[in-house]
């Protein structure tokens, strides 16, 4: 699904990496708000329990300063006042921080309760100076006066102020204490969650992106080694991933490709190395029956030299006569040799362009050629009127012509007059043409020795053992096949190829 | 007059189907008499026709199988060297020595021919004294020298 999504390998990969690194950042982000956020409750904690101490140091510098006053003006003891000065201005400067740190921590009802109170600590202040002041001057009296004033009028409020204060005091640090084991338990719970979420997601990608990659990979690497240890590309061409278009798909269409020219490649240089290994065979046979066939008649030449002096040393003029029309006949087969070699050479090289041919004006044009060798062996000849056209070299096709029928009145048989018929049929795209004679046949064990060089299968019939293979040549060469139907002893034969249509 | 063991005469079969060649040794032989009777044949089947008395050959006096066998390797419809194959690969024939003569100095052919079990092989000369001379030898060593086995 993932490889529909997203199509390249590249962005896949990069979002497994986004992912993973976004991940990490929202972990870090969440801890770092969450513990800057129980930060923060913990230093209000802090400026709590410090506002709490700041109200103790008040309430007992109160106490303490209530106590001096009595030790002054109900024991006489003057000597504790600058005491109980210093001791005034502590219990301000408690009362001043109580205040700052109310301030300080946010708490409005502390703070406008401070406020509130302000001038009655103030009142308190100067009411003990006053008292201090009074004693100093001998005037107890007042001073006992102002003392009762103290306590009864100023305490009280003071004493309620202090009471609200505290309770307010534990009133606020039991909510933030609980505020902040809150915060904790969110904090974590929120990273569990959100650790697990990016596990999971993470997961999820891993498994996509190696289904989406490793997998096809591996897979593309067995069809390699199958390619590459049995050549064969079938696996290779099923890739059933045909409905994304990744750079893997991208590749393994590539290694098809190359796969396939590899296979055709092969191919061809097979063809070609079973083509040259056919050429090289033809040659080999060509220039061993060569310097068979040739030498051949050379021994018989010199031989019969050699016999003729002793005949005519003998004087046995039979036998001179013979003699010498062993070495004509000889000399003739080599020059025949000569030239059917020369023609056959030819044949390699084809001379002139293929051309659409009339099979039937073709052959008319051979037999009128023959008219001779026809009338001779008083031979019939014929010739289907319509026959299809072929595409193929004229020259050559005419010497295949030639050939079947001198080969046809060669082997009529003793006494035999011979009859030819030449006929053809289309195949599909070749043209199938038929010389069927009424001759002595050729047995079914030598159909494939009479079209090799220089084979015969009579060596009293003249000839030299080229022409049927330089028929077999042209036929091949214009791609198409030759073969004999016959049951030899005296049957006939019929010599079938075919040939390209025009 | 021919010379004779034990008055049996001697054959020689010549497989060769160049008819001047097989003159130039039919005439070779009668020039030293050392063959009694030369029997030719100018092709491979009429060659394993007679040695196996088989088609025209059946009468066994008219054919006398050879003391000895003179094979071309070039032959029409049954090639020189399926011949030996067939000579060598028989129960009667094999110990009939085969001499393959023929114009063919290839080493192919050579070493094709001994794989066979040919006896000997011998290229024809070019120079008639020495085809001559040959012949001689061949006849002398092969129809008289060389002791056949009988059994």
């Amino acid at each position: 699904m993932i490889d529909r999504i997203l199509p390249s390998i590249g962005t896949r990969l990069g979002l497994f990496v986004g992912v993973m690194m976004a991940g990490f950042v929202l972990i870090i982000v969440s801890v770092l708000i969450l513990f800057n956020l129980i930060d923060e409750s913990n230093k209000k904690f802090n400026l709590l329990q410090e506002q709490e101490h700041f109200l103790q140091h008040f309430n007992g510098s109160v106490l303490e300063s209530i106590i001096m006053i009595d030790r002054i003006i109900l024991e006489d003891q003057g000597s504790v006042i600058p005491e109980l000065l210093a001791l005034n201005e502590d219990s301000l400067g408690y009362f001043g921080r109580y205040q700052s740190a109310a301030q300080f921590a946010g708490l409005e009802h502390d703070r406008y309760a401070a406020d509130e109170n302000e001038p009655l600590i103030f009142r308190i202040r100067a009411d003990i100076f006053e008292i201090a002041s009074l004693y100093r001057n001998h005037q107890l009296q007042q001073a006992r006066e102002k003392r009762l004033e103290l306590m009864e009028r100023r305490l009280p409020p003071l004493v309620t102020f202090i009471r609200n204060a505290r309770e307010l005091r534990d009133f606020d640090l039991e909510d933030i204490s609980i505020q902040i084991s809150e915060l904790r338990r969110t904090a974590t719970i929120t990273i569990i969650v959100v650790f697990i979420a990016i596990m999971l997601l993470v997961v999820i990608i891993a498994v996509a992106v190696n289904r989406s990659i490793v997998k096809p990979i591996g897979r593309l690497k067995y069809v390699v080694d199958h390619f590459m240890s049995t050549g064969q590309t079938t696996d290779l061409l099923a890739n059933p991933r045909d409905n994304s278009k990744d750079e893997l798909v991208h590749l393994t269409e590539s290694f098809n490709k190359m796969a396939r020219q590899l296979f055709d490649n092969k191919i061809q240089q097979d063809e070609l190395i079973e083509d040259l290994g056919q050429k090289n065979t033809e040659l080999e046979r060509f220039t061993y029956t060569v310097s068979h066939d040739l030498k051949s008649p050379l021994v018989t030449v010199n031989g019969f030299i050699g016999l003729l002096e002793k005949d005519i040393a003998a004087g046995d003029e039979t036998r001179i006569r013979e003699d010498i029309q062993k070495i004509t006949s000889a000399t003739k087969t080599m020059a025949a040799l000569l030239e059917d070699l020369l023609e056959l050479s030819r044949v390699g090289q084809q001379v002139s362009p293929s051309q659409e041919i009339s099979l039937t004006e073709l052959s008319e044009g051979v037999v009128d050629a023959l008219q001779i060798s026809i009338r001779e062996h008083k031979a019939e000849i014929n010739i289907q009127a319509d026959m299809p056209a072929v595409f193929a070299d004229k020259l050559r096709i005419g010497e295949v012509i030639q050939n079947l029928l001198e080969n046809a009145i060669k082997f009529s048989g003793e006494g035999n007059e011979p009859h030819i018929e030449i006929s053809a049929t289309r195949e599909q795209d070749k043209v199938l043409v038929l010389f069927k004679d009424n001759g002595i046949g050729i047995d079914p064990r030598y159909h494939d020795t009479v079209f090799g060089l220089f084979d015969r299968l009579d060596s009293n019939i003249p000839g030299t053992g080229v022409g049927l293979a330089l028929v077999k040549r042209i036929v091949e060469i214009h791609g198409g096949q030759i073969w004999i139907e016959s049951t030899g002893n005296g049957q006939g034969s019929t010599f079938c190829f075919s040939l390209p249509a025009a | 007059m021919g010379i004779t063991t034990g008055g049996e005469p001697l054959v020689l079969l010549l497989i060769e189907d160049n008819a001047a060649h097989a003159e130039m040794v039919k005439r070779s032989f009668e020039q030293h008499k050392v063959a009694n009777v030369i029997q030719h044949v100018d092709d491979g089947q009429k060659a394993l026709d007679y040695l196996f008395r088989e088609g025209e050959y059946t009468d066994a006096d008219k054919y006398p199988l050879p003391h000895c066998i003179l094979l071309d390797l070039r032959l029409p419809k049954v090639d020189g060297l399926e011949v030996l194959r067939q000579i060598k690969t028989s129960d009667d024939l094999l110990k009939t020595p085969v001499v393959v003569l023929t114009t063919s100095a290839a080493d192919k052919d050579i070493a094709m021919a001994y794989e066979y079990h040919a006896n000997s092989y011998v290229v024809k000369p070019l120079d008639f004294a020495k085809f001559e001379a040959l012949m001689e030898d061949l006849g002398y060593y092969w129809m008289i020298w060389n002791k056949n086995s009988r059994i």
